[in-house]
């Protein structure tokens, strides 16, 4: 795999283009200009040199790596369909590990020689810092932000391209702009969720099986994600480059989702006066008992599967004729065909049934009182047997609704139809209700704790609709 | 040999090959003509093993094209309509990645660049060269890894008639090297320059032609007979030398074995008793073939 990295045809040819001698020498004309500038101008006497360089090293480095490096990774693919060479490559022979490789590093290669070299400066000033190792485990964590924004960006496009049968023979565009905007807000408010969690820290809010959340756990869970979406890649690409994949990867690593966060306790906390005067900050999760803490862990596990499976559904897009074929083996109940043809959305859909199975488990054994203490927006999902059969019932109606939309509707752009119908059903219809204080009718499309049995009802009843309408296309009687 | 067995291919509701069977012999260069919409380029892809069929197979030397496509890559060179190349590369640059891609010696690299005429391109950006140049080297690109076949999807298309003559020889060079072409294409008249055999297909189906194309170096020949007794003809021996015969009133066409010569099929035809009015060579065009076809289908 090592020498894939060093002998990888993909790489050279990115290199050929990407480090022509006039493009470099302008990127690093432009950063020596910008560092000599910043130095020379900004220095004061509150702001010392070493924090100019690194108050500049930063935003250099976002700018060229996740933002442009990001662009760049997700017209990694889109572009050899677009401009035809696709067809080429996928006949060339190359492994699937020295093409992830070369796709992850190759269009980004000048963008990463930029950003290296800021972060070099980076580090150099952070010498200087009053707290060395911190200044220096922070510049790791970007470069690893900035490498998952590269890999995640290749990954979204490569979702939407793969098992599509045509996309490499269509005549239409691939346009990768939503996957890299896409992108750039995931990893925007996951940064800044992650230096948000430095800033508190010291209030012992984020607890991972007991441990302490700080520099070490961040870091080494980056690492993770990168492996993790590199995987990814690589499982797309064998199948672009027609290996056979199994389910074996990513049931790895939904298994990896299951054992991650269940090792997350929010310990959430509020302000209350204290003495009359002063707020104190008044922490919840010490009151939690076992079965309170293992409730809301499963929860939040479930939304994750929750958020998954709906990305999936928007994101993964099997030929018609795959996801026919698809169907004709779980009526058959091909198992072992299954395995390999199965779309990714149907194992997370089902691992958050079972999620959902256990916590309605847990209140048939008479755990009620404990499972009833918690916070919105939990406590939209979980808080009662009936929230929890909205909660499956809202899955159902999407996984049945997104394959109809996906593969009946006569619109063209079918991420547009998605939008469309998502943000009808999660957002302006139901809103529209709760601003005028129709809270009956709200729940009518959101699982509520003050309305949970006409939610169930109600998403019950779409749910079964849904699915109606889905087999009058993709029935048994189909032909 | 390529061999193609019950082939269909669905885009949504369309069917673009519908139970297809061919045989592409070695040794050939296979035109594939029809109308906008036939199935010619899903064809292709299915034979280059970048499509999956619906139903049927593609065997490329016995090997299946769903069951082991990269072997089949091994075997096979492509080259699709826009002919797929890097405009920013060198035209050296861009033949030397597939020579690694394919894992062949780079010495390689200069023997394709020869065989295809741009050697004094070699340093030339491919977005500067004109399209007859842009095609040479898609071709290079499809023959580094030596294949056994070649496909090639509209190659002529755009190209000025000097282009066009030059792309004819070297066809026929790359066929004198071993090589199988399969070419589709729009311009009939191209086609007689060096096609073999003829595929002629519509609506997804195989248009059944009885045509197969005798080539001389220059000219496709059938030979033609005329009498009043034609009806004679219909009930000819298999052995008989006369092959692919049409019977129209009081012409009758066909072609010959190859061991018989023009003047042993006339002695042939006055011994059946033929009243022979006039006897001789019939040049025909791929494009009479194909319009003879289409219009029987």
């Amino acid at each position: 795999m090592l020498l894939d990295l060093f002998k990888n045809p993909e790489l050279q040819r990115n290199a050929w283009i990407e480090l022509r001698p006039n493009r470099v020498l302008a990127l690093f004309g432009i950063l020596a200009f910008a560092f000599i500038f910043s130095a020379s101008v900004f220095p004061n006497e509150y702001l010392q040199l070493h924090e100019v360089m690194i108050n500049l090293a930063l935003p250099i480095f976002y700018l060229l790596v996740a933002v442009w490096g990001s662009k760049n990774a997700a017209d990694a693919v889109a572009d050899e369909i677009n401009q035809k060479t696709w067809d080429r490559q996928r006949m060339t022979g190359q492994r699937p590990w020295t093409l992830t490789f070369g796709k992850i590093f190759g269009p980004t290669l000048l963008q990463w020689l930029g950003g290296v070299s800021a972060m070099g400066i980076y580090f150099c000033a952070a010498l200087f810092t009053e707290n060395v190792q911190e200044t220096m485990a922070q510049g790791f964590v970007h470069i690893c932000i900035g490498l998952l924004a590269n890999v995640l960006a290749l990954l979204f496009s490569l979702l939407s391209i793969t098992g599509n049968a045509q996309s490499s023979f269509s005549h239409s565009k691939i346009n990768t702009n939503f996957f890299f905007i896409l992108t750039l807000i995931i990893i925007g408010y996951f940064g800044a969720y992650v230096f948000s969690m430095f800033r508190i820290f010291q209030w012992n809010t984020l607890s991972w099986y007991g441990m302490k959340w700080g520099y070490l756990l961040t870091s080494c869970s980056l690492l993770t994600f990168i492996v993790w979406s590199i995987i990814g890649v690589h499982q797309n690409l064998r199948t672009e480059l027609q290996y056979k994949n199994n389910m074996g990867m990513w049931l790895a690593f939904l298994g990896f989702i299951v054992l991650f966060f269940l090792g997350f306790v929010v310990n959430e906390f509020r302000y209350e006066y204290a003495d009359g005067e002063s707020y104190q900050r008044v922490f919840r999760a010490p009151s939690y008992n076992q079965i309170t803490s293992s409730y809301i862990r499963l929860i939040s596990v479930s939304l994750v599967f929750f958020c998954i499976t709906q990305f999936l559904l928007v994101f993964e897009r099997k030929s018609l004729t795959d996801y026919r074929h698809f169907l004709q083996l779980l009526r058959n109940r091909k198992l072992k065909a299954l395995w390999v043809e199965a779309p990714l959305w149907l194992s997370s859909a089902l691992f958050m049934s079972v999620l959902v199975g256990i916590m309605l488990v847990m209140k048939g054994m008479g755990f009620d009182e404990e499972t009833k203490r918690i916070d919105a927006p939990l406590s939209y999902f979980g808080a009662n047997p009936y929230n929890l059969a909205a909660f499956l019932f809202l899955l159902l109606r999407d996984i049945y609704m997104t394959r109809f939309l996906l593969y009946k509707s006569t619109f063209k752009n079918t991420l547009m139809v998605f939008v469309v119908y998502y943000a009808l059903l999660y957002w302006v219809i139901p809103f529209s209700f709760e601003i005028n204080h129709r809270s009956e009718l709200f729940a009518l499309f959101w699982p509520t704790q003050e309305h949970a049995m006409t939610s169930a009802q109600s998403l019950g009843i779409q749910a079964l609709a849904a699915w109606l309408l889905h087999r009058s296309v993709f029935g048994p009687k189909e032909k | 040999m390529i061999e193609i067995n019950n082939l269909s291919f669905k885009f949504g509701t369309h069917q673009a090959l519908n139970e297809l069977s061919v045989c592409i012999p070695d040794g050939s260069i296979t035109a594939l003509v029809g109308p906008n919409g036939a199935g010619k380029t899903t064809l292709m892809r299915c034979m280059a093993a970048l499509a999956h069929p619906g139903s049927g197979q593609v065997l490329i030397d016995g090997i299946d094209t769903t069951v082991d496509p990269h072997a089949c890559h091994r075997l096979i060179g492509f080259l699709a309509d826009n002919f797929g190349l890097y405009e920013q590369l060198t035209v050296e640059q861009s033949i030397s990645y597939f020579a690694v891609a394919h894992q062949v010696d780079a010495q390689r690299v200069d023997e394709v660049i020869k065989q295809v005429n741009l050697s004094n391109k070699k340093q030339e950006l491919i977005k500067n060269l004109s399209r007859g140049m842009r095609q040479r080297v898609g071709i290079a690109q499809a023959i580094i890894h030596l294949p056994k076949y070649l496909i090639l999807d509209e190659p002529a298309s755009g190209l000025d008639p000097d282009a066009r003559i030059q792309l004819a020889e070297l066809f026929k060079d790359l066929r004198q090297a071993g090589i199988t072409l399969l070419v589709s294409s729009h311009i009939l008249a191209e086609l007689d320059q060096y096609a073999t055999n003829l595929i002629v297909l519509k609506e997804g189906k195989l248009v059944e032609t009885d045509f197969n194309l005798q080539h001389t170096s220059e000219n496709l020949i059938a030979y033609f007979v005329e009498a009043n007794n034609l009806y004679l003809l219909e009930n000819l021996p298999e052995d008989a030398p006369l092959k692919q015969l049409t019977i129209a009133s009081e012409l009758a066409t066909f072609i010959l074995d190859d061991y018989c010569a023009p003047h042993q099929a006339l002695q042939y035809l006055l011994a059946m008793g033929l009243q022979v009015n006039a006897f001789g060579k019939h040049s025909i065009n791929i494009q009479d073939a194909y319009l003879k076809t289409i219009k029987n289908a």
